[in-house]
C-alpha cells in the first residue's frame, strides 16, 4: 500500500514545525480566512493542492474524496450521477473545500430536511500533531467501532488535526423541487414555519428576508405538486437559495458584523432584531445589532460570523467551566504541542 | 454503609441476588458485581460519582441491560449504576418538536407517549419494547428505519451528563447545534465509557400520512442482495429496507404467523411512507424494480393489521431463531451494500467450516448484517466454535470495508477485533478520548478500546490492512 505522497509532505512539515516551535494554520481555498478568531500562527499547511475523488460508486450513497477537492468539484461529479450532498455547506465567494467544509461544520439552507455536515460524514483520514497518519470510521452508514472521531473533526476548525480525506453519506437528488415565495411579516413567516414543521409536508428549506418568505418542497413530483398547491404562493427560482447560503443578499455585503444565532426553532430571542431566518426559525442572522446578543439569549449560542479585524469580541459562544475543561483536555491529546491553528475556536485551545 | 444509603434501599448486595445482573443480553459472559445501586436522582447519581472517583471504584452504568456485545457486564470490583429508575417522560415541546426524557425509559414509550400528538421519535432497535433510550446513547443504536431516519446520534439535541467526578454538565442544546466540539455526537456509541447520561432531549417527527410495505421473495440469496443497490440506484430511499434468508423466514413464520412465502431463499421487506400520491408513485417503481431484480413474488400489505405482522416477524427474528437452538450468537458487521452476495456466500462456506448452522437477518439498506449463529452452549467446543465462526465473519467485513460494529457495539466481545480494525496509533487517539473525560479510568474500566498490551497478545500475527509487518520476511 503506497502511502499518499501528500501525506509525507505534511508529515514532514508537521515535524518541522515540531522541531523548531512554530504554529500552523491549515487552510483549503482560504474561503473561510474571516471565519473564527484571526489566531496566531507561523505558517500555513494547505490543503489546496491535495484533490480528487478517491471513490465513489452511487449505489452505496457514499464518496470518499481528497481534503482539497473543491466542492464545486463534489457537487458537479455528484450530479452526473442525479446525487448530491444534502447539507450543502456555503462555498464563500464561490470557492470552499471538502476539507474546509468539514473543518467548519456550517450547513446550507437543507439542513432542516436532511441534516448537518456532522450528520453525514461518515470517517476521516487526519493527521494528528505527533504527525501520525490515522483513519476513523469508514465508508458505511453504521459504525460504531471506536469513539466517533469523524464526527468530532467536524467543526473543530482545524484545531484537532489536519484532514487528509473524508468520506460522507450522499443522497439522490429529488425527482422534482419547486421554491414559492410570499410577501409577509416576520411574524407571520415564523408562525408558518413552525407550524409547517408538524406537518408531513416534504419541505426542504425555509427562509425569510425583506418581508418574504421562501419555502423549498423536495420530493416526488406528486409529493411537491400537492404541497405547492398545499401552501401557495409565487413560484420562484431556486437561484435564491445559493444566495442565502452564500451570503450574498445585498443587505449582508453592506454589514460590517454579521451574527449567527442558533436557537430552538420556536423562540422568540433575538427574533424581532432578525435580518434572515432560516431553518424553520432555527437559524437567525444580525447584521450590524449595534449590541452583543449572547447576554439575551438564554438556551442556543452565538457567533460573530463576520466582524472587522480589530474586532476583539470572542467569535464563539463561551463554553461552560466542565465543558471547556474537557475542549482542553481534548485539544491536548490530539495537538500536544498546540501546533494546528491555535486560538481560531477558542484562547485556550 | 455510605453508598447504599444513597439510595436509600434501592441496592443490591447479597450474591444471590445479585445474579440477575451478572450479564447484559450477552449472556456468555458474566460476572457479579460488587455492589448493584439503583438511584432515582440527578443528585444521587453525582453523590455516587463522587464517592467513587474519591475512591477509585469502577462504575458500570446500565439501562435495561439488552446490550449486545457486554458493554454492561459489571466489574466484579465495581459499582453497577442501574438507571432504570429514572424512568420519566418530563417534557413534550409540541413547538419545536422535542422531548425531554429521563435515561431509563425505554425507546417505545417515547413514540407510544407522543402518537396521540401525531408525532414519533424515529430509532426503533428491534429491542424497542425493554431497551432505554439512555443506553441507545450509549450504542448509538438504529432499527430498521434508519435508511431515512437516521440512528440515535441523529435524532437526539441534547444530554445532561453526570462526569466521573460528579459534576453535572449539558451537551448540546434545544437549537440544532452548539458551539466548540461536536461533544453530543461523540458521547453517542460511547458505551459508557465516557459520562453518565442522565436527561436525554430527543427530536420528534410528524407521522407519515400513509405508509405501504412490501415483501419479496427470491429464489436467489444474490439475487435479494443486488435488489438493494438497485432500489438505492433508481432514486428510492425506503424508510425501511430489510432481508431475511431462508432459516430466518422459516423461523419467524414459525413463531409468528406472518404468512411469510416459505420456500423463498431470502425475503425483503420494504416500507415506504410519505402523503398518499407520493406512496402510489414510490410503490409502483419499487415493485418493477423488484420484479426486475428477480422477485418471483411481490406482495403489498393490504392493511394496517398485515403491515404489522409483516414487520412483526422481521422484529422477532431473533427470538423466532432462538427457538431453533438452545444458544445463539448474534454478530453485528457492516459492510458496503456492493458487497453483500459475496459476504453471504462466504458465511455459507464459514458454516460449512465450523459446522454450525446460521440464519441472516439484517438491515439491508445500511449494509449492517445480523447473522445469528446457532450452537449449543451445553455440547463441549461449541461455543468456541461459535466465536472462531463470528471472529472469522468480523474479520471479512473488515476486508470488505467494513466495521466489525453496526450498532451492537464492542464492549467485551468483539474487543480483540478492534486490534484488527484499527493501528495502535488509532487505538491510542481513543484512549486520550477516554482520558479526556475519565482521567482515572473509573467508567467502565476494560471494555470497548482494547490495551496496547492486549492486543499485542492477540494480534502477534495478524495482517492489518492487507498488510503485514516486515512483508519481507517469510513466513512459515
Amino acid at each position: 500500500m503506497a502511502v499518499d505522497s501528500a501525506i509525507q509532505h505534511w508529515q514532514e512539515q508537521i515535524k518541522g514545525a515540531l522541531a523548531q516551535g512554530k504554529r500552523l494554520r491549515i487552510r483549503g481555498a482560504g474561503s473561510k480566512d474571516f471565519l473564527g478568531a484571526v489566531g496566531a500562527f507561523d505558517e500555513d499547511i494547505t490543503t489546496q493542492s491535495h484533490q480528487g475523488i478517491i471513490d465513489y460508486s452511487p449505489t452505496e450513497l457514499v464518496m470518499t474524496v481528497r481534503s482539497g477537492t473543491p466542492l464545486a468539484t463534489v457537487k458537479a461529479v455528484l450530479a452526473e450521477q442525479r446525487q448530491f450532498w444534502p447539507c450543502d455547506p456555503p462555498t464563500f465567494g464561490g470557492a470552499g473545500t471538502i476539507g474546509g467544509a468539514i473543518a467548519a461544520g456550517v450547513s446550507g439552507p437543507g439542513r432542516v430536511a436532511y441534516g448537518a455536515v456532522r450528520d453525514l460524514v461518515l470517517g476521516v483520514g487526519v493527521i494528528n500533531g505527533a504527525g501520525e497518519a490515522l483513519k476513523f470510521g469508514g465508508q458505511v452508514m453504521k459504525n460504531v467501532a471506536g469513539y466517533d472521531v469523524s464526527r468530532l473533526m467536524t467543526g473543530s476548525f482545524g484545531t484537532l488535526g489536519l484532514i487528509t480525506d473524508v468520506s460522507f453519506k450522499v443522497l439522490p437528488l429529488p425527482e422534482a423541487e419547486v421554491t414559492v415565495v410570499r410577501s409577509e411579516t416576520l411574524e407571520q413567516a415564523h408562525e408558518r414555519f413552525l407550524q409547517l414543521s408538524r406537518t408531513p409536508l416534504p419541505c426542504s428549506a425555509s427562509a425569510w428576508f425583506e418581508g418574504h418568505s421562501y419555502l423549498r418542497f423536495s420530493g416526488s413530483n406528486a409529493g411537491v405538486e400537492d404541497a405547492r398547491q398545499t401552501i401557495g404562493g409565487d413560484v420562484v427560482a431556486a437561484g435564491i437559495w445559493s444566495q442565502i447560503r452564500d451570503q450574498q443578499l445585498d443587505a449582508f455585503a453592506a454589514a460590517k458584523t454579521v451574527w449567527r444565532i442558533s436557537v430552538s426553532p420556536g423562540s422568540q430571542a433575538m427574533l424581532t432584531q432578525s435580518s434572515l431566518l432560516e431553518w424553520s426559525g432555527a437559524q437567525r442572522w444580525l447584521l450590524d445589532p449595534g449590541f452583543d446578543p449572547r447576554s439575551a439569549l438564554g438556551e442556543g449560542h452565538a457567533t460573530l460570523f463576520r466582524a472587522p479585524a480589530d474586532d476583539q469580541t470572542q467569535r464563539f459562544q463561551p463554553l461552560s467551566a466542565v465543558v471547556g475543561g474537557i475542549h482542553k483536555r481534548l485539544k491536548h491529546q490530539f495537538d500536544p504541542q498546540g501546533i494546528f491553528n491555535p486560538g481560531r475556536l477558542y484562547q485556550e485551545i | 454503609m455510605r453508598l447504599q444509603a444513597i439510595c436509600e434501599g434501592h441496592s443490591v448486595s447479597d450474591q444471590a441476588r445479585m445474579k440477575v445482573y451478572e450479564s447484559d443480553g450477552l449472556t456468555a459472559k458474566k460476572q457479579l458485581p460488587w455492589l448493584v445501586l439503583l438511584p432515582a436522582t440527578i443528585e444521587q447519581v453525582q453523590l455516587i460519582m463522587q464517592l467513587c472517583h474519591a475512591h477509585q471504584v469502577p462504575v458500570v452504568a446500565r439501562g435495561a441491560g439488552t446490550g449486545l456485545s457486554g458493554g454492561a457486564m459489571p466489574h466484579h470490583e465495581g459499582v453497577l449504576l442501574i438507571l432504570a429508575r429514572f424512568n420519566r417522560i418530563l417534557e413534550v415541546d409540541q413547538v419545536n418538536l422535542l422531548a425531554r426524557v429521563e435515561p431509563g425509559v425505554t425507546n417505545l414509550a417515547i413514540s407510544d407517549h407522543v402518537r396521540p400528538l401525531g408525532l414519533f421519535y424515529a430509532p426503533d432497535p428491534s429491542s424497542q419494547i425493554a431497551c432505554t433510550i439512555g443506553g441507545n446513547v450509549a450504542e448509538n443504536s438504529g432499527g430498521v428505519h434508519c435508511l431515512k431516519y437516521g440512528l440515535t446520534v441523529h435524532n437526539v439535541r441534547k444530554l445532561v451528563m453526570i462526569s466521573p467526578e460528579g459534576e453535572r454538565y449539558e451537551l448540546g442544546s434545544e437549537a440544532f447545534d452548539s458551539a466548540g466540539y461536536d461533544l453530543l455526537a461523540l458521547m453517542h456509541g460511547s458505551e459508557g465509557m465516557l459520562g453518565i447520561v442522565v436527561e436525554v432531549t430527543v427530536k420528534l417527527l410528524p407521522v407519515p400520512v400513509e405508509v405501504a410495505v412490501l415483501l419479496a421473495a427470491f429464489t436467489d440469496v444474490g439475487q435479494a442482495a443486488d435488489a438493494v443497490g438497485q432500489i438505492i440506484d433508481r432514486g428510492l430511499i425506503p424508510a425501511g429496507l430489510e432481508m431475511m434468508d431462508k432459516l430466518a423466514v422459516q423461523a419467524a413464520e414459525a413463531f409468528v404467523h406472518a404468512d411469510y412465502p416459505l420456500d423463498a431463499a431470502a425475503i425483503l421487506i420494504c416500507e415506504l411512507d410519505g402523503s398518499s400520491v407520493e406512496i402510489e408513485q414510490q410503490q409502483a417503481l419499487l415493485t418493477q424494480v423488484l420484479q426486475t431484480a428477480g422477485a418471483v413474488q411481490v406482495r403489498c400489505a393490504k392493511d394496517a393489521e398485515e403491515r404489522r405482522k409483516l414487520w412483526l416477524g422481521r422484529k422477532a427474528a431473533f427470538p423466532a431463531v432462538g427457538r431453533l437452538a438452545p444458544d445463539y450468537y448474534c454478530m453485528d458487521g457492516t459492510i458496503p451494500r456492493r458487497e453483500l452476495a459475496r459476504v453471504l456466500r462466504s458465511i455459507a462456506d464459514f458454516s460449512q467450516t465450523h459446522g454450525l448452522a446460521v440464519a441472516n437477518v439484517f438491515h439491508a439498506g445500511d449494509g449492517n448484517l445480523h447473522p445469528l449463529i446457532l450452537y449449543d452452549a451445553n455440547q463441549p467446543g461449541q461455543l468456541e466454535r461459535a466465536e472462531a465462526f463470528g471472529a472469522d465473519i468480523l474479520r471479512l467485513c473488515i476486508a470488505c470495508g467494513g466495521t466489525i460494529t453496526g450498532e451492537h457495539g464492542v464492549g467485551v466481545e468483539k474487543i480483540n477485533e478492534m486490534c484488527v480494525q484499527f493501528t495502535t496509533e488509532e487505538l491510542n487517539v481513543f484512549h486520550g478520548v477516554k482520558a479526556a473525560f475519565d482521567e482515572q479510568g473509573g467508567l467502565n474500566p476494560g471494555k470497548a478500546v482494547p490495551t496496547l498490551q492486549r492486543c499485542a497478545e492477540f494480534g502477534a500475527m495478524h495482517v492489518h490492512r492487507g498488510q503485514e509487518k516486515f512483508p519481507e520476511l517469510e513466513r512459515f
